[in-house]
Protein backbone atom coordinates (compact mmCIF):
# COMPACT_ATOMS: atom_id res chain seq x y z
CA UNK A 1 0.00 0.00 0.00
CA UNK A 2 1.07 3.66 -0.81
CA UNK A 3 2.35 5.62 2.45
CA UNK A 4 0.05 8.51 0.78
CA UNK A 5 -2.72 7.08 -1.57
CA UNK A 6 -2.85 9.59 -3.71
CA UNK A 7 -6.68 9.82 -4.70
CA UNK A 8 -9.79 11.43 -6.27
CA UNK A 9 -12.88 11.95 -4.98
CA UNK A 10 -16.07 13.11 -6.90
CA UNK A 11 -19.30 14.89 -4.84
CA UNK A 12 -22.39 15.50 -6.65
CA UNK A 13 -25.10 14.43 -4.11
CA UNK A 14 -26.87 17.82 -3.91
CA UNK A 15 -26.09 21.26 -5.77
CA UNK A 16 -22.24 21.22 -5.81
CA UNK A 17 -19.94 19.55 -8.18
CA UNK A 18 -17.07 18.50 -7.13
CA UNK A 19 -14.20 16.74 -6.92
CA UNK A 20 -11.15 16.62 -4.81
CA UNK A 21 -7.92 15.23 -4.78
CA UNK A 22 -5.71 14.33 -1.80
CA UNK A 23 -2.64 12.40 -1.13
CA UNK A 24 -2.69 10.78 2.36
CA UNK A 25 -3.45 13.64 4.84
CA UNK A 26 -2.12 16.07 2.17
CA UNK A 27 -5.18 18.72 0.91
CA UNK A 28 -3.79 19.01 -3.22
CA UNK A 29 -7.29 20.73 -5.22
CA UNK A 30 -10.89 21.49 -3.88
CA UNK A 31 -12.33 22.31 -6.30
CA UNK A 32 -16.18 23.10 -6.30
CA UNK A 33 -18.96 24.05 -9.26
CA UNK A 34 -22.16 24.98 -7.82
CA UNK A 35 -25.32 25.45 -9.26
CA UNK A 36 -26.84 27.22 -6.25
CA UNK A 37 -27.41 30.54 -7.85
CA UNK A 38 -29.75 28.49 -10.50
CA UNK A 39 -32.14 27.23 -7.36
CA UNK A 40 -32.16 30.25 -5.46
CA UNK A 41 -35.19 31.75 -6.77
CA UNK A 42 -36.45 28.91 -6.17
CA UNK A 43 -35.88 29.10 -2.42
CA UNK A 44 -34.98 25.07 -2.59
CA UNK A 45 -32.92 22.68 -4.47
CA UNK A 46 -34.86 21.76 -7.88
CA UNK A 47 -33.23 18.18 -8.50
CA UNK A 48 -33.64 18.20 -11.77
CA UNK A 49 -31.50 21.69 -12.34
CA UNK A 50 -28.94 20.24 -10.27
CA UNK A 51 -28.10 17.13 -12.30
CA UNK A 52 -28.25 18.82 -15.35
CA UNK A 53 -25.96 21.29 -13.88
CA UNK A 54 -23.83 18.15 -12.69
CA UNK A 55 -23.54 16.64 -16.49
CA UNK A 56 -22.21 19.91 -17.90
CA UNK A 57 -19.75 20.95 -14.58
CA UNK A 58 -18.31 17.19 -14.51
CA UNK A 59 -15.51 17.29 -16.73
CA UNK A 60 -14.75 20.69 -16.58
CA UNK A 61 -14.31 20.39 -12.21
CA UNK A 62 -12.04 17.46 -12.97
CA UNK A 63 -9.56 19.11 -15.30
CA UNK A 64 -9.48 22.19 -13.11
CA UNK A 65 -9.12 19.87 -9.50
CA UNK A 66 -5.98 17.79 -11.60
CA UNK A 67 -4.46 21.18 -12.89
CA UNK A 68 -4.54 22.88 -9.21
CA UNK A 69 -3.13 19.56 -7.58
CA UNK A 70 -0.42 19.87 -10.49
CA UNK A 71 -1.31 15.69 -10.89
CA UNK A 72 -1.26 13.35 -13.85
CA UNK A 73 -4.18 10.59 -14.12
CA UNK A 74 -1.67 7.79 -14.09
CA UNK A 75 -1.04 8.83 -10.84
CA UNK A 76 -3.88 8.01 -8.74
CA UNK A 77 -4.18 5.45 -6.84
CA UNK A 78 -7.86 5.46 -6.48
CA UNK A 79 -11.15 6.98 -7.60
CA UNK A 80 -13.39 7.86 -4.44
CA UNK A 81 -17.02 9.01 -5.16
CA UNK A 82 -20.60 9.69 -2.88
CA UNK A 83 -22.44 7.28 -3.47
CA UNK A 84 -25.10 8.34 -1.09
CA UNK A 85 -27.26 9.59 0.65
CA UNK A 86 -28.00 12.25 -1.04
CA UNK A 87 -30.47 13.16 -4.29
CA UNK A 88 -30.55 10.19 -6.79
CA UNK A 89 -30.78 11.40 -10.10
CA UNK A 90 -27.73 14.19 -9.07
CA UNK A 91 -25.60 10.76 -7.16
CA UNK A 92 -25.47 9.10 -10.18
CA UNK A 93 -23.85 11.48 -11.97
CA UNK A 94 -20.81 11.30 -10.21
CA UNK A 95 -21.02 7.18 -9.36
CA UNK A 96 -21.02 7.24 -13.21
CA UNK A 97 -18.26 9.55 -13.62
CA UNK A 98 -16.32 7.97 -11.07
CA UNK A 99 -16.65 4.35 -12.49
CA UNK A 100 -15.97 5.39 -16.08
CA UNK A 101 -12.64 7.18 -14.96
CA UNK A 102 -11.71 3.97 -13.25
CA UNK A 103 -11.93 2.12 -16.34
CA UNK A 104 -10.49 4.32 -18.35
CA UNK A 105 -7.90 4.56 -16.25
CA UNK A 106 -7.36 1.01 -14.32
CA UNK A 107 -7.89 2.42 -11.16
CA UNK A 108 -9.83 0.44 -8.33
CA UNK A 109 -13.17 2.74 -7.50
CA UNK A 110 -14.63 2.93 -3.89
CA UNK A 111 -18.24 4.17 -3.52
CA UNK A 112 -18.29 5.76 -0.01
CA UNK A 113 -20.93 7.39 2.77
CA UNK A 114 -21.43 11.27 2.30
CA UNK A 115 -22.15 11.48 6.10
CA UNK A 116 -19.05 9.39 6.98
CA UNK A 117 -16.97 11.82 4.44
CA UNK A 118 -18.13 15.03 6.45
CA UNK A 119 -16.05 12.88 9.55
CA UNK A 120 -13.27 11.92 7.51
CA UNK A 121 -12.58 15.33 5.93
CA UNK A 122 -11.26 16.31 9.70
CA UNK A 123 -8.36 13.99 8.80
CA UNK A 124 -7.02 16.90 6.46
CA UNK A 125 -6.48 19.40 9.20
CA UNK A 126 -3.15 18.36 9.98
CA UNK A 127 -3.32 15.19 11.94
CA UNK A 128 -5.62 12.29 11.40
CA UNK A 129 -9.04 12.09 12.73
CA UNK A 130 -8.85 10.70 16.32
CA UNK A 131 -10.79 7.30 16.76
CA UNK A 132 -12.96 6.50 18.15
CA UNK A 133 -14.97 10.04 18.56
CA UNK A 134 -18.12 11.17 18.85
CA UNK A 135 -19.36 13.23 15.37
CA UNK A 136 -21.76 16.29 15.25
CA UNK A 137 -22.95 16.36 12.12
CA UNK A 138 -25.17 19.27 11.03
CA UNK A 139 -26.37 20.40 7.48
CA UNK A 140 -29.66 20.90 5.29
CA UNK A 141 -30.38 17.74 5.27
CA UNK A 142 -28.92 15.90 8.31
CA UNK A 143 -28.19 16.45 12.21
CA UNK A 144 -26.90 13.59 13.58
CA UNK A 145 -24.58 12.75 16.86
CA UNK A 146 -22.12 9.29 15.54
CA UNK A 147 -19.92 7.39 17.48
CA UNK A 148 -16.96 6.53 15.25
CA UNK A 149 -14.41 3.80 16.46
CA UNK A 150 -13.42 3.34 12.93
CA UNK A 151 -13.99 5.62 9.93
CA UNK A 152 -13.98 2.70 7.25
CA UNK A 153 -16.03 -0.15 9.47
CA UNK A 154 -17.65 1.42 12.52
CA UNK A 155 -19.57 4.06 12.74
CA UNK A 156 -22.55 3.75 15.22
CA UNK A 157 -25.41 6.40 14.70
CA UNK A 158 -26.56 7.72 18.36
CA UNK A 159 -29.41 10.46 17.40
CA UNK A 160 -30.47 12.11 14.80
CA UNK A 161 -33.51 14.34 13.96
CA UNK A 162 -36.87 13.56 14.54
CA UNK A 163 -38.22 15.73 12.07
CA UNK A 164 -36.09 19.16 10.42
CA UNK A 165 -32.40 19.28 9.87
CA UNK A 166 -31.12 22.20 11.64
CA UNK A 167 -29.79 23.77 8.43
CA UNK A 168 -33.60 22.69 7.30
CA UNK A 169 -34.37 25.08 10.10
CA UNK A 170 -32.21 27.98 8.86
CA UNK A 171 -33.56 27.88 5.34
CA UNK A 172 -36.90 28.67 6.96
CA UNK A 173 -36.32 30.99 9.28
CA UNK A 174 -34.23 32.85 7.26
CA UNK A 175 -37.72 32.84 4.84
CA UNK A 176 -39.38 34.30 7.62
CA UNK A 177 -37.41 36.86 8.13
CA UNK A 178 -37.31 37.79 4.10
CA UNK A 179 -33.61 36.67 4.11
CA UNK A 180 -32.03 34.60 0.80
CA UNK A 181 -31.56 31.10 0.48
CA UNK A 182 -29.54 29.14 1.46
CA UNK A 183 -30.42 30.49 5.32
CA UNK A 184 -27.49 29.76 7.11
CA UNK A 185 -24.92 32.06 5.83
CA UNK A 186 -27.40 34.98 5.51
CA UNK A 187 -28.88 34.35 9.26
CA UNK A 188 -24.93 33.96 10.40
CA UNK A 189 -24.65 37.45 8.58
CA UNK A 190 -27.93 39.42 10.63
CA UNK A 191 -26.90 37.52 13.63
CA UNK A 192 -23.71 39.33 14.35
CA UNK A 193 -25.46 42.75 14.86
CA UNK A 194 -28.18 40.97 17.13
CA UNK A 195 -28.78 40.38 20.57
CA UNK A 196 -28.87 36.28 21.00
CA UNK A 197 -30.54 36.71 24.46
CA UNK A 198 -33.45 39.07 23.27
CA UNK A 199 -35.92 35.70 22.74
CA UNK A 200 -36.02 33.04 24.93
CA UNK A 201 -36.88 30.50 22.41
CA UNK A 202 -37.64 26.43 22.57
CA UNK A 203 -35.07 24.22 23.19
CA UNK A 204 -36.47 21.08 21.51
CA UNK A 205 -35.58 17.51 23.27
CA UNK A 206 -33.95 18.98 26.25
CA UNK A 207 -36.06 18.71 29.68
CA UNK A 208 -37.95 16.09 31.19
CA UNK A 209 -39.16 12.94 29.42
CA UNK A 210 -38.51 14.56 26.17
CA UNK A 211 -34.79 14.16 27.13
CA UNK A 212 -35.33 10.46 28.77
CA UNK A 213 -36.89 9.23 25.62
CA UNK A 214 -34.84 11.32 22.90
CA UNK A 215 -31.27 11.62 24.73
CA UNK A 216 -29.20 12.42 21.39
CA UNK A 217 -31.85 12.91 19.22
CA UNK A 218 -32.87 16.80 18.08
CA UNK A 219 -36.17 18.76 17.16
CA UNK A 220 -36.20 21.89 15.26
CA UNK A 221 -39.46 21.71 13.87
CA UNK A 222 -40.75 23.54 16.97
CA UNK A 223 -38.24 26.07 17.34
CA UNK A 224 -39.30 27.08 13.40
CA UNK A 225 -43.02 27.00 14.30
CA UNK A 226 -42.05 29.62 17.96
CA UNK A 227 -39.87 31.64 15.40
CA UNK A 228 -43.06 32.03 12.56
CA UNK A 229 -45.23 32.81 15.78
CA UNK A 230 -42.98 35.55 17.37
CA UNK A 231 -42.96 37.24 13.80
CA UNK A 232 -46.26 36.81 13.26
CA UNK A 233 -46.88 38.01 16.68
CA UNK A 234 -44.96 41.04 15.94
CA UNK A 235 -46.43 41.81 12.71
CA UNK A 236 -49.81 41.56 14.12
CA UNK A 237 -48.84 44.58 16.97
CA UNK A 238 -47.74 47.03 14.08
CA UNK A 239 -44.32 46.28 15.37
CA UNK A 240 -41.33 46.41 13.09
CA UNK A 241 -39.59 43.17 13.25
CA UNK A 242 -36.14 43.10 15.06
CA UNK A 243 -34.47 40.65 12.59
CA UNK A 244 -31.11 41.18 13.87
CA UNK A 245 -32.33 40.03 17.53
CA UNK A 246 -34.68 37.21 16.24
CA UNK A 247 -31.81 35.63 13.57
CA UNK A 248 -29.20 35.57 16.82
CA UNK A 249 -31.63 34.13 18.88
CA UNK A 250 -33.14 31.61 16.16
CA UNK A 251 -29.13 30.77 16.15
CA UNK A 252 -28.15 30.83 19.99
CA UNK A 253 -31.38 28.07 20.34
CA UNK A 254 -29.96 25.80 17.47
CA UNK A 255 -26.65 25.92 18.30
CA UNK A 256 -27.25 25.71 22.31
CA UNK A 257 -29.23 22.45 21.57
CA UNK A 258 -26.89 20.86 19.01
CA UNK A 259 -23.86 21.67 21.25
CA UNK A 260 -25.53 20.99 24.93
CA UNK A 261 -26.17 17.30 23.08
CA UNK A 262 -23.01 17.00 22.00
CA UNK A 263 -20.81 17.51 24.92
CA UNK A 264 -23.40 15.43 27.12
CA UNK A 265 -22.92 12.61 24.83
CA UNK A 266 -18.88 12.58 24.89
CA UNK A 267 -19.55 12.92 28.42
CA UNK A 268 -22.01 10.25 28.91
CA UNK A 269 -20.25 7.66 26.46
CA UNK A 270 -16.24 8.45 27.37
CA UNK A 271 -15.42 9.71 24.06
CA UNK A 272 -12.59 12.80 24.24
CA UNK A 273 -13.08 14.13 20.68
CA UNK A 274 -15.61 15.55 19.09
CA UNK A 275 -15.62 16.16 15.49
CA UNK A 276 -18.54 18.47 13.63
CA UNK A 277 -18.99 18.58 10.32
CA UNK A 278 -21.36 19.37 7.78
CA UNK A 279 -22.48 22.68 6.52
CA UNK A 280 -23.99 24.22 9.52
CA UNK A 281 -20.46 23.74 10.87
CA UNK A 282 -19.69 26.37 9.10
CA UNK A 283 -21.99 28.85 11.86
CA UNK A 284 -19.81 31.12 13.39
CA UNK A 285 -22.01 30.66 16.51
CA UNK A 286 -22.11 26.87 17.04
CA UNK A 287 -18.16 27.07 16.07
CA UNK A 288 -17.14 29.27 19.20
CA UNK A 289 -20.16 27.73 21.43
CA UNK A 290 -18.92 24.66 20.93
CA UNK A 291 -15.43 25.94 21.58
CA UNK A 292 -16.75 27.25 24.88
CA UNK A 293 -18.58 24.39 25.95
CA UNK A 294 -15.71 21.78 24.87
CA UNK A 295 -12.86 23.19 26.66
CA UNK A 296 -15.33 23.46 30.00
CA UNK A 297 -16.10 19.55 29.64
CA UNK A 298 -12.35 18.46 28.94
CA UNK A 299 -13.51 17.50 25.42
CA UNK A 300 -11.13 18.34 22.44
CA UNK A 301 -13.11 19.93 19.44
CA UNK A 302 -12.14 19.36 15.76
CA UNK A 303 -13.69 21.57 13.39
CA UNK A 304 -12.87 21.33 9.82
CA UNK A 305 -12.36 24.81 7.77
CA UNK A 306 -15.37 26.66 6.89
CA UNK A 307 -14.36 25.61 3.35
CA UNK A 308 -13.78 21.48 4.17
CA UNK A 309 -17.53 21.94 6.22
CA UNK A 310 -19.69 22.46 3.30
CA UNK A 311 -20.31 19.51 0.80
CA UNK A 312 -17.03 19.46 -0.96
CA UNK A 313 -14.96 16.65 -3.00
CA UNK A 314 -11.50 16.67 -0.96
CA UNK A 315 -13.68 15.05 1.76
CA UNK A 316 -15.07 12.16 -0.15
CA UNK A 317 -10.98 12.02 -1.61
CA UNK A 318 -10.23 11.97 2.47
CA UNK A 319 -12.11 9.08 2.92
CA UNK A 320 -11.21 7.30 0.17
CA UNK A 321 -7.69 7.22 0.65
CA UNK A 322 -8.03 6.13 4.35
CA UNK A 323 -9.71 2.99 2.85
CA UNK A 324 -6.68 2.42 0.62
CA UNK A 325 -4.45 2.99 3.07
CA UNK A 326 -6.43 0.55 5.68
CA UNK A 327 -6.43 -2.36 2.93
CA UNK A 328 -10.19 -2.11 2.52
CA UNK A 329 -11.67 -3.84 -0.92
CA UNK A 330 -12.58 -1.47 -3.86
CA UNK A 331 -16.35 -1.56 -4.67
CA UNK A 332 -17.80 -3.64 -7.11
CA UNK A 333 -18.11 -2.58 -11.04
CA UNK A 334 -22.40 -2.28 -10.33
CA UNK A 335 -22.47 -0.86 -6.90
CA UNK A 336 -25.73 1.76 -6.86
CA UNK A 337 -26.25 5.33 -5.85
CA UNK A 338 -28.39 4.96 -2.60
CA UNK A 339 -30.17 7.70 -1.90
CA UNK A 340 -30.75 7.24 1.65
CA UNK A 341 -27.16 4.91 2.10
CA UNK A 342 -27.55 4.53 5.86
CA UNK A 343 -24.43 6.30 8.18
CA UNK A 344 -23.04 2.92 9.31
CA UNK A 345 -22.38 1.78 5.66
CA UNK A 346 -19.16 4.01 5.38
CA UNK A 347 -18.21 1.86 1.94
CA UNK A 348 -20.25 0.59 -0.68
CA UNK A 349 -19.05 -3.23 -1.78
CA UNK B 1 -11.72 0.27 -31.91
CA UNK B 2 -14.79 2.55 -31.85
CA UNK B 3 -17.00 2.39 -28.52
CA UNK B 4 -20.37 3.06 -28.52
CA UNK B 5 -22.69 3.61 -25.52
CA UNK B 6 -26.40 4.77 -24.83
CA UNK B 7 -28.70 4.88 -21.94
CA UNK B 8 -31.38 6.59 -23.70
CA UNK B 9 -33.11 3.76 -23.14
CA UNK B 10 -34.52 1.21 -20.15
CA UNK B 11 -31.26 -0.89 -20.39
CA UNK B 12 -27.48 0.68 -21.43
CA UNK B 13 -26.87 -0.72 -24.47
CA UNK B 14 -22.71 -1.31 -24.98
CA UNK B 15 -20.49 -2.03 -28.31
CA UNK B 16 -17.02 -1.96 -29.59
CA UNK B 17 -16.17 -2.12 -33.39
CA UNK B 18 -13.06 -2.44 -35.16
CA UNK B 19 -11.95 0.24 -37.99
CA UNK B 20 -12.49 -2.78 -39.95
CA UNK B 21 -16.38 -2.76 -38.87
CA UNK B 22 -16.29 -5.90 -37.15
CA UNK B 23 -18.64 -5.92 -34.06
CA UNK B 24 -16.08 -6.99 -31.23
CA UNK B 25 -18.60 -6.78 -28.20
CA UNK B 26 -22.23 -6.42 -27.99
CA UNK B 27 -24.01 -5.99 -24.85
CA UNK B 28 -27.46 -4.63 -23.10
CA UNK B 29 -28.30 -4.32 -19.36
CA UNK B 30 -31.38 -6.78 -18.12
CA UNK B 31 -33.15 -4.60 -15.13
CA UNK B 32 -34.35 -1.25 -15.88
CA UNK B 33 -33.90 1.96 -14.38
CA UNK B 34 -30.33 0.54 -13.34
CA UNK B 35 -28.04 2.27 -15.70
CA UNK B 36 -25.86 3.68 -13.15
CA UNK B 37 -25.34 0.24 -11.91
CA UNK B 38 -25.02 -1.91 -15.04
CA UNK B 39 -23.20 0.29 -17.54
CA UNK B 40 -19.84 -0.35 -15.64
CA UNK B 41 -19.78 -4.05 -16.08
CA UNK B 42 -20.72 -3.49 -19.66
CA UNK B 43 -17.95 -0.81 -20.51
CA UNK B 44 -15.31 -3.37 -18.68
CA UNK B 45 -16.06 -6.11 -21.11
CA UNK B 46 -15.99 -3.87 -24.61
CA UNK B 47 -13.09 -1.79 -23.00
CA UNK B 48 -11.13 -5.78 -22.82
CA UNK B 49 -11.49 -6.11 -26.58
CA UNK B 50 -8.58 -3.77 -27.21
CA UNK B 51 -7.71 0.53 -26.63
CA UNK B 52 -10.92 2.62 -27.98
CA UNK B 53 -9.96 5.75 -30.49
CA UNK B 54 -12.90 7.39 -30.53
CA UNK B 55 -16.03 7.00 -28.30
CA UNK B 56 -20.42 7.45 -29.54
CA UNK B 57 -22.58 8.23 -26.79
CA UNK B 58 -26.46 8.40 -27.23
CA UNK B 59 -27.57 11.72 -26.48
CA UNK B 60 -31.14 10.87 -26.66
CA UNK B 61 -33.79 11.75 -26.40
CA UNK B 62 -34.68 9.32 -23.45
CA UNK B 63 -35.38 9.96 -19.73
CA UNK B 64 -33.89 12.05 -18.33
CA UNK B 65 -31.40 10.39 -14.97
CA UNK B 66 -30.67 7.34 -17.06
CA UNK B 67 -29.46 9.47 -20.41
CA UNK B 68 -26.58 11.48 -18.04
CA UNK B 69 -25.44 8.67 -16.81
CA UNK B 70 -24.03 7.48 -20.46
CA UNK B 71 -23.39 10.96 -21.29
CA UNK B 72 -21.26 11.61 -18.61
CA UNK B 73 -19.40 8.08 -18.62
CA UNK B 74 -18.57 9.04 -22.24
CA UNK B 75 -17.42 12.23 -21.56
CA UNK B 76 -15.29 11.39 -18.50
CA UNK B 77 -13.83 8.37 -20.50
CA UNK B 78 -12.75 10.42 -23.39
CA UNK B 79 -11.24 13.03 -21.37
CA UNK B 80 -9.14 10.45 -19.54
CA UNK B 81 -7.54 8.68 -22.35
CA UNK B 82 -8.34 12.13 -24.50
CA UNK B 83 -9.61 10.45 -27.66
CA UNK B 84 -12.75 12.51 -29.11
CA UNK B 85 -16.33 11.74 -28.26
CA UNK B 86 -19.58 12.01 -30.43
CA UNK B 87 -22.42 11.98 -29.78
CA UNK B 88 -25.57 10.13 -31.60
CA UNK B 89 -28.60 10.94 -32.06
CA UNK B 90 -31.09 7.76 -30.42
CA UNK B 91 -33.77 7.80 -32.52
CA UNK B 92 -31.53 7.41 -35.64
CA UNK B 93 -30.34 3.70 -34.02
CA UNK B 94 -33.64 2.91 -33.74
CA UNK B 95 -34.19 3.75 -37.60
CA UNK B 96 -31.31 1.91 -38.88
CA UNK B 97 -32.18 -1.17 -36.44
CA UNK B 98 -35.73 -1.02 -38.06
CA UNK B 99 -34.34 -0.65 -41.41
CA UNK B 100 -35.80 2.65 -41.82
CA UNK B 101 -35.52 4.37 -45.30
CA UNK B 102 -38.58 6.95 -45.32
CA UNK B 103 -40.37 7.86 -42.37
CA UNK B 104 -40.52 8.24 -38.94
CA UNK B 105 -38.76 6.64 -35.56
CA UNK B 106 -40.84 6.73 -32.27
CA UNK B 107 -39.72 6.14 -29.04
CA UNK B 108 -42.02 6.47 -25.76
CA UNK B 109 -41.46 9.93 -24.45
CA UNK B 110 -44.18 9.13 -21.02
CA UNK B 111 -47.14 11.69 -19.74
CA UNK B 112 -48.99 10.24 -22.99
CA UNK B 113 -46.36 11.81 -25.56
CA UNK B 114 -43.51 10.17 -27.82
CA UNK B 115 -40.22 11.44 -29.02
CA UNK B 116 -39.96 11.09 -32.80
CA UNK B 117 -37.62 12.06 -36.13
CA UNK B 118 -38.45 12.42 -39.71
CA UNK B 119 -36.00 10.26 -42.15
CA UNK B 120 -35.23 10.89 -45.46
CA UNK B 121 -33.25 8.13 -47.19
CA UNK B 122 -32.47 7.05 -43.81
CA UNK B 123 -30.78 10.81 -43.18
CA UNK B 124 -32.67 12.84 -40.66
CA UNK B 125 -34.79 15.21 -41.82
CA UNK B 126 -36.36 16.79 -38.99
CA UNK B 127 -36.40 16.06 -35.40
CA UNK B 128 -35.92 14.52 -33.08
CA UNK B 129 -38.83 16.31 -31.18
CA UNK B 130 -41.54 15.75 -28.65
CA UNK B 131 -45.22 15.85 -29.14
CA UNK B 132 -48.60 14.57 -27.76
CA UNK B 133 -49.64 11.16 -29.40
CA UNK B 134 -52.26 13.01 -31.42
CA UNK B 135 -49.99 15.41 -32.85
CA UNK B 136 -47.38 12.79 -33.83
CA UNK B 137 -50.21 10.78 -34.99
CA UNK B 138 -51.00 13.80 -37.12
CA UNK B 139 -47.32 14.77 -38.22
CA UNK B 140 -46.79 11.11 -39.27
CA UNK B 141 -49.94 10.49 -40.86
CA UNK B 142 -49.97 7.27 -43.31
CA UNK B 143 -46.33 7.95 -43.71
CA UNK B 144 -43.85 4.44 -42.60
CA UNK B 145 -43.00 4.96 -38.86
CA UNK B 146 -40.62 2.46 -36.54
CA UNK B 147 -40.18 2.08 -33.06
CA UNK B 148 -43.00 2.79 -30.51
CA UNK B 149 -45.72 3.22 -33.46
CA UNK B 150 -47.90 0.88 -30.88
CA UNK B 151 -48.24 3.94 -28.44
CA UNK B 152 -49.80 5.96 -31.11
CA UNK B 153 -52.59 3.18 -31.34
CA UNK B 154 -53.28 2.44 -28.12
CA UNK B 155 -55.49 4.89 -25.95
CA UNK B 156 -54.43 3.70 -22.48
CA UNK B 157 -52.71 6.47 -21.33
CA UNK B 158 -50.35 4.33 -19.01
CA UNK B 159 -49.13 2.01 -22.06
CA UNK B 160 -45.32 2.02 -22.53
CA UNK B 161 -43.16 1.54 -25.37
CA UNK B 162 -40.74 -1.65 -25.37
CA UNK B 163 -37.85 -0.57 -28.47
CA UNK B 164 -35.14 -1.60 -27.08
CA UNK B 165 -31.41 0.07 -28.76
CA UNK B 166 -29.85 -3.04 -30.73
CA UNK B 167 -26.42 -2.92 -29.90
CA UNK B 168 -25.07 -3.76 -33.46
CA UNK B 169 -27.52 -0.76 -34.86
CA UNK B 170 -25.93 1.32 -32.05
CA UNK B 171 -22.19 0.08 -33.62
CA UNK B 172 -23.19 1.09 -37.06
CA UNK B 173 -24.47 4.71 -36.50
CA UNK B 174 -21.22 4.76 -33.98
CA UNK B 175 -19.04 4.41 -36.55
CA UNK B 176 -20.39 6.89 -38.86
CA UNK B 177 -20.71 9.46 -36.23
CA UNK B 178 -16.64 9.30 -35.50
CA UNK B 179 -15.83 9.36 -38.80
CA UNK B 180 -18.03 12.31 -39.64
CA UNK B 181 -15.57 15.49 -39.80
CA UNK B 182 -18.82 17.55 -38.02
CA UNK B 183 -20.24 14.88 -35.11
CA UNK B 184 -23.08 15.83 -32.90
CA UNK B 185 -21.42 17.08 -29.53
CA UNK B 186 -22.04 14.87 -26.37
CA UNK B 187 -24.70 16.60 -24.75
CA UNK B 188 -27.99 15.44 -24.19
CA UNK B 189 -31.07 16.12 -25.85
CA UNK B 190 -33.40 16.51 -23.36
CA UNK B 191 -36.26 18.18 -25.58
CA UNK B 192 -37.75 19.65 -22.44
CA UNK B 193 -37.30 22.23 -19.56
CA UNK B 194 -36.92 20.74 -15.76
CA UNK B 195 -39.84 20.78 -13.55
CA UNK B 196 -39.57 23.49 -11.62
CA UNK B 197 -42.04 23.79 -9.35
CA UNK B 198 -42.26 25.16 -5.26
CA UNK B 199 -42.79 21.40 -4.36
CA UNK B 200 -39.76 20.35 -6.70
CA UNK B 201 -37.35 22.55 -5.00
CA UNK B 202 -38.10 21.59 -1.56
CA UNK B 203 -37.45 18.27 -2.43
CA UNK B 204 -33.96 18.69 -2.31
CA UNK B 205 -31.65 19.27 0.46
CA UNK B 206 -27.88 19.47 0.86
CA UNK B 207 -26.90 16.76 3.16
ZN1 LIG C 1 -23.06 17.21 3.13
Amino acid sequence: MPDEPLVLGIETSCDETAVGIVAGHRLLANTIASSADEHARFGGIVPEVASRAHLEAMVPTLQRACKTAGISLPDLDAIAVTAGPGLAGALVVGVSAAKSLGLALGKPVYGVNHLASHVAVDGLSGSPVPEPAAALLVSGGHSSLLAVTDLVDDIVPLGATIDDAAGEAFDKVARLLGLPFPGGPHIDEVAQGGDPSAIDFPRGLTGGRDLQRHRYDFSFSGLKTAVARWVEQCRAEGRQVPVADVAASFQEAVADVLVRKAVMLCSEQGFDHLILGGGVAANSRLRSLAEQKCEGAGVRLRIPAPGLCTDNGAMVAALGSLAVSRGAQPSEDDFPAESSLPVDVALMS
Amino acid sequence: MILALDTAGPYPVVAAVSAEEDILFAGSGERTRAHAEDLAPLLREALSCGEPSAVAVGRGPGAFTGLRVGLVAAQTLGWAINIPVAGVCSLDVVAVQFGLSDGWAVLDARRDEVYLAQYQRGIRLDGPMVLSKSGAQERIDDQPAVGDTELLRQPDRRARGGTSIDPNALAAVALVACQSRSPEPPEPDYLRSPDVTWSAANSGRSI
